[in-house]
């Protein structure tokens, strides 16, 4: 939108007092007495509200006019972006240039009004934009499992949240069905894919649908990550990585098999025993290296046990120290849960997570998912007799 | 925060030693990534990447690594599409190289460190050393 100014109107060479400011100086901030506004002769200065822009005026506008028509402080900062050359103007010398020259006042309305309508058209497409968002937040969401699987003997739960409107961690559950008899696989994913942001969020949706076609009856879990990450590296257009755990758990016997594209170690907690083991892990992430292959691991899952899958937003959450929520923190909050039902031992994750990270703002998407194996088959067996 | 500072060393070839110092994340993998770009772009050809100062890479720094590591074999990162298209076939090498045809290598890296570099499949690809004297020599 073009900017109005008051260049050449040939009115001010009786107003006194040209004031240089330098680069970087702050002219007003919030709260100050507005007992004057200025023209800007040369130079370009910005105003902003906390940390939004407001606007950037250049030679020949006007600012800090509004507060001191209105007779109130400053709402805003107005900081000088280049060396610039102010001529402060107060209420007297304002009210005498109405009166003198009835055609500044008009000019003086007319600025106002371009800069109320650039401000305006901003914010619209601020609006706009935040909308487009929520709309993302929506679809990324409705890719996520709408509910947890309904799987006897088996509880599960998940925690997911973004740092920002989208994220790119996602998880997933794959159940594999007996032509008759209910799943006797369930494939757990969960996945950080490198950034944060949007453009996470839309390689999170890539490889989420990956995932999902390379998995299949009669494939292992490092063939699934091999095959994905070829497919990743043969499409790829941008330098994105993504770290996968993926974890086939076979609901007959409590067998997992896992492997690992650079994801963090699963937990297991050990009814028997309290104790927590971090499950080994090796393997490559997603994106960075072609032609590399997925060792798998196994684990096994005994009645009470509960494995957890999370992400790095969670072992890598900061306390206002800036020291790591850290694995064996974790490992501790999860001993300490242990014997609750899984979902509960979620919660009791991500509550101990943010008593430790306070009033410090969620920097990475986190990410929780546990599976938990019911204890009540041994009880009933043993009370059989 | 990360500081970073050059040293140049001969071993049997010039070798740019980049000692860092701090956390290498989000926040500045970028800086490496340029700063390994005017180091070749100086000349420089055989690069030891001083990790005994880091306290932290997270999966950003990785991708610092990863780019640098891709500079020192002569890609330019500066258009993502071929950028990555080179990526790709420089990967598949990287894996084939041998140690001592490498020509980005890292040093002492805190357990920490070493952990996510384990984790993440990095020190199968990239060659790492505990002394310095001898990553230098290394360099052929």
């Amino acid at each position: 939108m073009k900017k109005i100014s008051l260049h050449g109107f040939g009115l001010f060479s009786d107003v006194e007092g040209r004031q240089e400011v330098a680069a970087g100086e702050v002219i007003f901030k919030p709260g100050d007495y507005a007992d004057k506004m200025y023209l800007i002769i040369e130079g370009e200065l910005r105003l902003t509200r906390g940390e939004n822009e407001i606007d950037v005026m250049e030679a020949g506008e006007l600012v800090g006019e509004m507060g001191m028509v209105e007779n109130r402080p400053r709402n805003g900062t107005l900081t000088a972006v280049t060396d610039s050359v102010l001529l402060p103007i107060d209420r007297l010398q304002f009210a005498a240039l109405v009166r003198q020259h009835p055609g500044f006042a008009t000019r003086v309305m007319a600025i106002i009004s371009a800069r109320l309508s650039r401000r305006t058209e901003s914010e619209v497409m601020r609006q706009s934009f935040q909308r487009e968002l929520s709309i993302g937040r929506k679809m990324q969401r409705s890719l996520l499992p709408q509910k947890m699987p309904q799987i006897p003997g088996w509880d599960f739960a998940a925690y997911y949240d973004t740092a920002w409107q989208v994220g790119g961690d996602f998880y997933d559950f794959i159940p594999l069905d007996e032509e008759d008899s209910g799943p006797s696989q369930i494939w757990m994913v969960i996945a950080d894919v490198t950034g944060k942001g949007v453009p996470a969020a839309l390689y999170m949706a890539v490889a989420r649908t990956l995932i999902r076609a390379e998995t299949g009856k009669g494939k292992s879990p490092g063939q699934v990550l091999h095959r994905v990450n070829e497919l990743i590296l043969s499409d790829n257009r941008s330098p994105l990585f993504l770290s996968v755990l993926l974890a086939m758990l076979d609901v007959q016997t409590g067998a997992i098999t896992y492997a690992s594209a650079g994801h963090n170690p699963p937990l297991c907690y050990r009814r028997s025993t309290g104790e927590v083991e971090e499950l080994p892990v090796h393997g490559y992430l997603l994106g960075a290296f072609a032609g590399v292959f997925f060792s798998e691991e196994h684990a096994f899952l005994e009645p009470g046990d509960t494995l957890i899958l999370y992400t790095d937003g969670v072992s890598e959450a900061r306390d206002e120290q800036g020291s790591f929520f850290g694995i064996e923190r974790l490992k501790s909050a999860v001993a300490a849960a242990g014997e609750c039902p899984v979902e509960q031992m979620v919660q009791a994750l991500v509550t101990a997570v943010s008593e430790f990270t306070g009033a410090i703002p969620q920097a990475d998407d986190m990410t929780i998912v546990a599976v938990q194996r019911a204890q009540a088959w041994t009880n009933l067996g043993d009370n059989a007799y | 925060m990360l500081n970073m500072t050059i040293d140049i060393l001969d071993g049997h070839v010039p070798v740019t030693v980049l000692r860092l110092e701090g956390e290498l994340d989000a926040s500045n993998y970028e800086q490496l990534i340029s700063r390994a770009e005017a180091l070749y772009a100086e000349g420089a050809r055989n690069l030891l990447l001083d990790l005994e100062k880091v306290d932290f890479v997270s999966s950003s720094g990785l991708i610092g690594l990863h780019s640098s590591a891709l500079i020192m074999r002569g890609e330019t990162l500066a258009d993502p599409e071929e950028g990555w298209a080179a990526f790709r076939a420089v990967s598949r090498d990287m894996l084939k190289s041998k140690s001592q045809e490498a020509h980005f290598k890292l040093l002492k890296p805190q357990p920490i460190v070493r952990k996510v570099l384990d984790t993440s499949g990095f020190s199968d690809i990239m060659p790492i050393y505990e002394d310095e004297q001898t990553a230098v020599d290394s360099f052929e």
